[in-house]
């Protein structure tokens, strides 16, 4: 433990001595990530090429895809695993809706209007049929054994008819708005992921490799492979269509009152769609990149303020991050869900998201919580859709790193959720708030080993503070280096826990990573410094919990402060004479701290103040008093 | 045409201070009495730093750092409620007492001769019971108005919310409108020395239709006036760190005597712009 804060010691020194440094910090990291972006090569393992029908009367789609599996690892591969996410919302007691409630995010399922898909026929490309092997009672997984199995190198073609029907929406995808609109998200069998030298995450242990695919859980979010989607979509001809990607023509009029929209997306992890006759779009370049945000006609205030803050953030996840997309999409597509859709809001897909969860479009003024999901969502596309983390394995990863770069773009946009009157409350008071309440929750998990409550703090609450009191400790240069280095490493892959943790000891070095990972990610240690005791001749400050974090303590002595350094000691005792003041951190390094209020205490009241307050309270009384005569 | 008149009975604002001195003392006295028992139980708080950071920098985050605190006692929510019930009985009370000083400071500035202390608390008693029928009446209208345009924007959200957000925005004119009539109805009253509700309502429609110019050249001025005090008060108030009370108090009292001033100000410039009417026959009609 010494050694560890002789390193942020030193790291710490350092900040200071490269403070005028500071300003480049961005540039560093964009360079970072250019070079990256220039090397990046986006390996193409699981691609679809996928026809479908929509049927609004019916929600349901009828659709072909050609779905091919690449072997990039040296095992091979002898069947294959898709995932049938639709089919836990075929009813109320699925694995997904049992530990959902059934609802997400305040949203309820109706159970007149469920989703579900069903595999008409899969066959290999040789007309060779497979037999689909369910592998939950749900369906939501399914496996396919292969005649022969893949070889390194190889790729698999497997060609398949299926039919979904689309839920009520309330968790990501469905219809709303008496089916008029239309967000389609999960939508299509898609392969799990190959993973060489992994144990089988089916529980069965295979020594050259294995499915990483689970049976789809509530808390649960998605991980898979990046490959090319050619897309096809027919609908109603009036309608409008956002997707991931581009689209490559125009919608072709079928002449039976149908259109078919063409879209084609390279290098991305998933493919997701909206449709509605009532969608307008208001469309702006950014960086060379068209940034579209789909709304309703009456929604457009709102899209007017998505767009701002969408454009607004891009150029600084782009400094921080490297740029979107790392220039391969050329496109982003951001969709404002109708009134009644807000279950299809608040949610990431490559290329795209969607907002309207929080807080539908109506409340402006003093609450930007509209804001807060814009500039989250569109973390995302560098954290989830970039960086592919698993989401189902370790979900503090992406939604996380999301989180943190929300606080990080409030702030650089010089916003928060509410400011009335004057009044702020920040994100990171909000996110510190939640933390607060169960903070001794490790970050690492699989998603479901949480309960709801704790899958919160874990993956967003805990992370953000963690993450916030790092860059507090170590600077935002060598913060900014970290952040850029990681994003940058692992553009268009899958890392892990691990790989973060490597690339933190490369930039911060491996006491810091030691302490942040065996303390904050896998460990429950929380801290509560306070003063116990204040006298005129001596004080007494102590830490409550296991976790440490290096401070200084200000103590006032007859007028003058004087600091004091306090590593990790459980207890310190400050002599006096005439101590009148101690504050310990004063500068807010450890937002971990789970309470700053008891970190400074005067030995008596601050009259002074107290009379301030007084005053402007008789300011507020006969500003009542005077009631309707304001002027 | 009325602004000489208008302009005329402003100096009487400044020459007769009479009714200036006791609006001013009769919103400070309870105040100064109420401010101090509603602080005094958070006096112990004070002792946390955290705490007048956060009144400074205006940070709700800081202040609910400070309700987690288990060792900081909130004062008893019997003591809140009490403070509470205090502030709504010496509103009701305060209120009262403006309503019934309203004919005494109307007379003030209406009369050519300064009204002695007896005639000017004749006045207001005189004048009660009119100035609280047009208050309901007042009240009635507004509420009736305020509701009939939010349900008719609450419906405009449903189509197209900007819709709303007008319907708001033209209700709120027309409340304030309501507001202004049923004001410059008591000043009508006065200067016709006519308690007859409804006679003062048109006869303070009638004026303000032939005297709107200046009517409305009043009001905008002074809002002006009263927003610039508002905002230099609020500036000023955020400015001072909390430790420098005395400062704040006296900056803060100034514009209390500004903003009360501003209002008789009003209320004189109404008064001289009916009176004007009434000396040539419009405010009969």
């Amino acid at each position: 433990m010494v050694r560890l804060w002789s390193a942020i010691a030193v790291v710490l020194t350092l900040a200071l001595v490269l403070g005028p440094s500071a300003a480049a910090a961005p540039g560093t990291a964009k360079s970072t990530a250019s070079a990256a972006a220039q090397a990046v090569s986006p390996p193409e393992i699981a691609s679809y090429v996928i026809s479908a029908t929509y049927e609004p009367a019916t929600h349901m789609l009828a659709a072909n895809q050609t779905a091919t599996y690449r072997n990039t690892t040296a095992a091979p591969i002898p069947d294959v695993v898709f995932h049938l996410y639709l089919n836990a919302f075929r009813s109320a007691d699925t694995l997904w809706m049992r530990e959902a409630g059934p609802g997400h995010r305040g949203y309820g399922y109706d159970a007149e209007h469920p989703g579900w898909i069903t595999v008409e026929s899969a066959r290999l490309a040789d007309g060779t049929l497979l037999t689909l092997e369910p592998l939950d009672v749900d369906e939501t997984l399914v496996r396919a054994v292969l005649p022969v199995p893949v070889a390194p190198g190889d790729s698999v073609v497997v060609e398949m008819a299926f039919t979904a029907q689309l839920p009520r929406v309330f968790a990501r995808t469905g219809w709303a708005d008496d089916g008029d609109f239309v967000m389609v998200g999960q939508w299509f069998p898609k392969f799990g992921v190959w993973e060489h030298g992994e144990a089988d995450s089916l529980g069965e242990a295979n020594s050259s490799g294995g499915w990483n695919a689970y049976p789809f859980h509530a808390n649960s979010e998605f991980y898979a492979d990046f490959g090319m989607y050619d897309v096809t979509l027919t609908l109603p001809e009036p309608w409008r269509v956002g997707a991931t990607g581009v689209a490559v023509t125009q919608p072709q009029p079928n002449g039976e009152g149908t259109a078919t929209h063409h879209w084609r997306a390279e290098s991305v992890i998933d493919f997701a769609w909206t449709a509605s006759p009532h969608f307008r779009s208001m469309a702006r370049v950014v960086d060379d990149v068209v940034v579209e945000v789909l709304h309703y006609p009456r929604n457009r205030p709102a899209a007017r303020r998505v767009m701002a803050a969408t454009r607004r953030t891009l150029g600084h996840y782009g400094a921080w991050y490297g740029p979107y997309g790392h220039g391969l999409y050329p496109r982003l597509t951001v969709v404002l869900v109708p009134p009644g859709a807000g279950g299809a809001g608040g949610m990431e897909y490559p290329t795209l998201f969607t907002v309207g969860a929080l807080t539908g479009t109506g409340m402006s003024g003093c609450v930007h919580l509209l804001e807060v999901e814009t500039v989250h969502e569109l973390a995302h596309q560098w954290f989830q859709s970039m960086v592919a983390t698993n989401e189902a394995e370790a979900p503090w990863l992406d939604e996380g790193f999301a989180d943190y770069s929300t606080v990080r773009a409030m702030r650089a946009l010089g916003l928060d959720p509410v400011r009335c009157g004057g009044w702020t409350y920040s994100y990171l008071g909000l996110r510190r708030s939640e933390y607060a309440l169960a903070p001794q929750t490790p970050m690492a998990g699989k998603a479901w080993e949480f309960s709801g409550f704790e899958y919160g703090i874990a993956t967003y609450s805990k992370p953000v503070v963690a993450f916030t009191t790092l860059e507090r400790l170590v600077g935002e240069a060598a913060m900014l280096d970290f952040l850029g280095r990681y994003a940058s490493t692992y553009a268009f892959a899958h890392p892990t826990a691990e790989d973060l943790r490597a690339v933190m000891t490369d930039t911060l070095g491996e006491e810091v990573s030691t302490w942040f990972f065996e303390a904050l990610v896998d460990g429950e240690a929380t801290m509560d410094a306070q003063i116990v005791d204040l006298g005129t001749e001596q004080a007494q400050v102590i830490r409550e919990g296991a976790l440490c974090v290096p401070v200084t303590v200000a103590v006032v002595r007859d007028g003058a402060t004087s600091d004091v350094t306090w590593a990790c000691e459980m207890s310190v005792q400050l002599g006096g004479p005439d101590l009148s003041e101690v504050v310990v951190d004063p500068e807010r390094i450890a937002v971990v701290d789970l309470n700053w209020a008891n970190n400074g205490v005067r030995l008596s009241p601050d009259d002074g103040a107290w009379l301030g307050a007084t005053a402007r309270v008789l300011r507020l009384l006969q500003m009542l008093f005077r009631g309707g005569a304001v002027w | 045409m009325g602004v000489e008149a208008m302009t005329g009975m402003l100096r009487r604002v400044f020459s007769r201070p009479r009714p200036w001195v006791m609006r001013y003392v009769l919103l400070t006295l309870p105040a100064l009495v109420l401010a101090p028992l509603i602080t005094f139980p958070f006096r112990a708080w004070f002792r946390y730093p955290l705490l007048v950071e956060a009144l400074e920098t205006q940070s709700l985050d800081l202040l609910l750092e400070l309700l987690r605190l288990s060792s900081v006692e909130a004062p008893a929510g019997q003591l809140l409620g009490l403070a509470v019930l205090l502030i709504l009985l010496t509103w009701v009370f305060v209120r009262g007492l403006w309503l019934w000083l309203e004919g005494g400071v109307l007379l003030t500035y209406v009369q050519a001769v300064p009204p002695s202390w007896r005639e000017f608390f004749y006045a207001c008693t005189r004048w009660l019971g009119s100035f609280l029928l047009l208050s309901v009446l007042g009240w009635l209208a507004i509420g009736l108005v305020g509701a009939a345009f939010a349900a008719a924007a609450f419906l405009g959200n449903l189509v197209w919310p900007p819709l709303a957000t007008f319907t708001l925005g033209v209700g709120a004119v027309l409340v304030v409108a309501c507001w202004l009539w049923v004001d410059f109805a008591r000043v009508v009253a006065v200067v016709r020395d006519d308690r007859h509700v409804f006679r003062a309502l048109t006869g303070a429609a009638r004026v303000a239709g032939r005297r709107w110019l200046p009517l409305f050249g009043l009001m905008l001025g002074l809002l002006a006036v009263r927003l610039v005090v508002a905002l230099a008060s609020r500036a000023l108030s955020s400015a001072m760190p909390y430790s420098w009370w005395l400062p704040t108090l006296a900056i803060q009292q100034l514009m209390q005597v500004l903003a009360v001033g501003v209002s008789l100000i009003r209320r004189a410039g109404e008064a001289g712009l009916a009176l004007d009417a009434l000396a040539t026959g419009t405010a009969d009609g």
